[in-house]
């Protein structure tokens, strides 16, 4: 299907949704390696990435609302749970492992929605999506890799392979946008694969724009909210065509919007802009990570 | 100050600000001890201890959405 790329001058059409190639991409190498190795966390990944994934598409096809689309991604945890592809206990720099035996599976049911939708909110210009996941990919490779999990690298070394692939199609200006379907499942690997490879404190601090993003946009529509129903939009287009903040007290405060504030932009600079905090926060990531070797 | 600097500085900040909020929980109110080991003892010490991390990660957010405001006062609404 095409829709508007609306920060465009003249309304062009971009193909959607991405989603089916990207799950391509992330699910045969999970389904390869379990059948080469019967291993469950690739089983219980491949499980994850198929439940988000079949949401997203009836998401892109008939549109839910924010709460239903949020819900419903909850059952994408389920897998990690039945399969107990997770060790219940989080490593903090300097003090190690702490145990978490109650808490950490409530955790595990949170992080997968939590993270799918972060991710989901965070598409809003053309390249920002698969940019972001290319750098929280490749952030998390090298957590892992400083971690010692050398088993556990196929994950963030299968996303970041397939977010580099959509980044070359999606990047400024976009021939195809990933859609729903195609951003909760780079969201929901990206959580799941956290959550296996025990990588649970330094991927969150690579993730940090991402939750200041989805908070604020929360925070400003006061719910879950489908983004198609915000009245106002918080970014114009100027007759030069280039983005500019509106001024509008009723428009979300997003960090889009914040981003732009310092003056009309081209959308690519905008994307660059969010794009360099996911890198700033990624090598806080790996700073908290080499804290945890200390 | 440009937006991209402030918004640097807003992460940096988050950065900090999570890993010591990550220390008060895992440190001091997760292994908090139970006064008796009775059954009710430990279902309330479960549940102060859920309601105080849950407080002080809303106090964070709302850290966080006190300084977003300033920097939409300082750029936007200037």
């Amino acid at each position: 299907m095409l829709v508007i790329d609306f920060h465009k001058k003249g309304s062009s059409m971009i193909p959607k949704p991405a989603g089916p190639a990207i799950f391509v991409g992330l699910v045969f190498p999970m389904i390869s390696l379990y059948l080469l190795t019967l291993d469950l966390k690739y089983l219980a990944i491949f499980l994850v990435t198929s439940i988000v994934f079949i949401i997203g598409l009836v998401d892109d096809l008939r549109i839910l609302s924010g709460f239903l689309k949020m819900a419903l991604t909850i059952l994408g945890s389920i897998p990690i749970l039945i399969f107990g592809t997770y060790t219940p206990s989080i490593v903090l720099p300097f003090i190690g492992s702490t145990r978490l035996t109650i808490v950490y599976p409530l955790m595990v049911l949170i992080t997968i929605p939590v993270v799918a939708n972060a991710i989901n909110m965070i598409d809003v210009y053309n390249g920002t999506l698969s940019g972001a996941c290319t750098i929280l990919a490749f952030s998390q490779f090298i957590i892992t890799l400083i971690s010692g999990n050398f088993g556990d690298l196929v994950f963030p070394l299968t996303l970041f392979m397939v977010s580099l692939a959509f980044y070359i199609f999606n990047k400024y200006p976009s021939r195809i946008f990933a859609g729903d379907s195609g951003s909760l499942i780079l969201g929901a690997f990206f959580g799941a694969s956290t959550i296996i490879s025990r990588t649970e404190i330094p991927s969150l601090i690579a993730f940090l724009p991402a939750i200041l993003n989805g908070f604020y946009i929360l925070a400003s529509i006061k719910g879950f909210v489908e983004h198609r129903q915000i009245k106002e939009r918080p970014i114009i287009l100027n007759e030069n065509g280039l983005l500019e903040v509106s001024k509008s007290r009723h428009a979300p405060i997003t960090l889009a919007r914040l981003i732009v504030a310092d003056g009309p932009m081209s959308e690519y600079i905008a994307a660059r802009r969010i794009l360099f905090l996911f890198a700033y926060s990624s090598l806080l990531a790996i700073i908290t990570s080499l804290l945890m070797r200390w | 100050m440009n937006n991209l600097i402030r918004l640097i500085l807003l992460i940096t900040f988050s950065w900090i600000t999570f890993l010591f909020m990550s220390y008060i929980i895992l440190i001091v109110i997760v292994p908090f001890p139970i006064p008796s080991n009775t059954f009710l003892d430990r279902v309330l010490v479960g549940i102060i201890k859920v309601v105080f991390s849950a407080i002080l990660f809303l106090l964070w957010l709302l850290l966080l959405l006190i300084l977003r405001n300033y920097i939409a006062i300082k750029s936007i609404f200037k």
